[in-house]
């Protein structure tokens, strides 16, 4: 259960700096600890992914929660069109400095408890755009909002986006594989 | 008569500095070299033949920086290429009254190169984010200035 502190902690350090007082008073007042197992093994297993997309990592995404990829089969495909009733932020692209207020309000707008991805080489870390002339890209979404998983790519395959997601029920649920069934078949020798 | 002809022909009466180039190889017919207090009788002979503004840019090169306007035609295969270089005060005059679609470029110029328009209707900043309004980021350092001559391909 230290992730909530993990949160705040990246939040003091985020030079927006508004969200911390917001995430304090979103924190329970009192913890039990066997009913927040169960919760979080709920929450683990319907992630609800807000819709938007920044560029062509986004068609990625959009090609996780279609049938060949099938998102579904890990709680993970309803994807929210609005923050309010999103949990999982999925930063799938460049964010420039002017989409970066955006970002954030959208971010606000989330209720807690809530995680982010950063899907590609450019919502990690700038990816071809962090670079000395670079007048116009935020290098890395974290410059901005806490950020759970890192999924490198240029961009990455759907498998890429799965496998954040099972990072991220095991960053929620604190094993991983929270949901055996979800486990790929091994093969009997 | 062709647009090309009709093109020359009034070029020449209003003896505009214009070569032919070979498209094949630069991917402009014609290319027109004059001043900012021309640029406005050189849009309107554009406009009368019923070409059409493909985008205004400008570039940063020895000697100086130049806004670069292409124009084509609907009709044939036909596009001219204008260099306008900058006069010393930044200021070239707008195009956007003769086409309006030119608006937003010239914005778009005035934000990436700090370049101003004479005469615009609404030279507001366009794409940039607002704490960067006046940065100008595709201005380049003196080390990475290149030399006209060598980028323009219409140059043998």
């Amino acid at each position: 259960m230290d992730q909530p502190e993990k949160t705040d902690k990246k939040i003091a350090e985020n030079p927006a700096g508004r969200t911390g007082a917001l995430e304090k008073a979103a924190a329970p007042i009192a913890r039990l600890r066997l009913a927040d197992s169960l919760l979080n093994l709920c929450r683990a297993n319907s992630l609800w992914p807000m819709t938007f997309g920044l560029s062509c990592c986004a068609i990625e995404m959009m090609s996780s929660g279609m049938a060949r990829f099938d998102l579904a089969r890990y709680g993970a495909e309803v994807f929210r069109p609005s923050p309010r009733q999103s949990d999982l932020m999925i930063v799938a692209g460049t964010v420039n400095k002017k989409m970066a207020p955006a970002i954030v309000s959208l971010y606000e707008q989330m209720p807690s408890p809530k995680w982010v991805i950063a899907l590609g080489n450019c919502a990690v870390s700038g990816g071809p755009f962090a670079i000395e002339d670079n007048y116009a890209v935020i290098e890395g979404v974290d410059q901005l909002i806490p950020v759970d998983v890192y999924v490198p790519g240029c961009p990455p395959r759907p498998e890429g986006l799965i496998e954040g997601i099972f990072r991220l029920q095991e960053k929620i649920t604190g094993k991983s594989h929270p949901f055996p069934q979800n486990r790929h078949p091994q093969k009997k020798s | 008569m062709q647009t090309r002809e009709l093109l020359i022909e009034r070029l020449k009466k209003k003896s505009f500095d214009f070569k032919e180039t070979d498209s094949r190889r630069c991917g402009y017919g014609l290319e027109v070299q004059t001043l900012s207090s021309h640029i406005r009788d050189l849009a309107a002979v554009m406009r009368d033949l019923g070409l059409y503004v493909v985008f205004v840019t400008a570039v940063h090169v020895r000697p100086g920086i130049q806004v670069v306007y292409q124009f084509a035609a609907t009709d044939v295969p036909l596009r001219v290429m204008v260099r306008v270089p900058v006069p010393p005060d930044g200021t070239v005059l707008s195009i956007a009254g003769i086409f309006h679609g030119a608006d937003w470029h010239e914005r778009e110029v005035r934000d990436l190169f700090g370049l101003s328009f004479g005469e615009h209707p609404d030279l507001r900043p366009l794409i940039l984010p607002d704490e960067d309004v006046d940065l100008a980021p595709l201005r380049k350092k003196e080390k990475k200035l290149k030399d006209i001559m060598d980028i323009f391909p219409g140059n043998d």
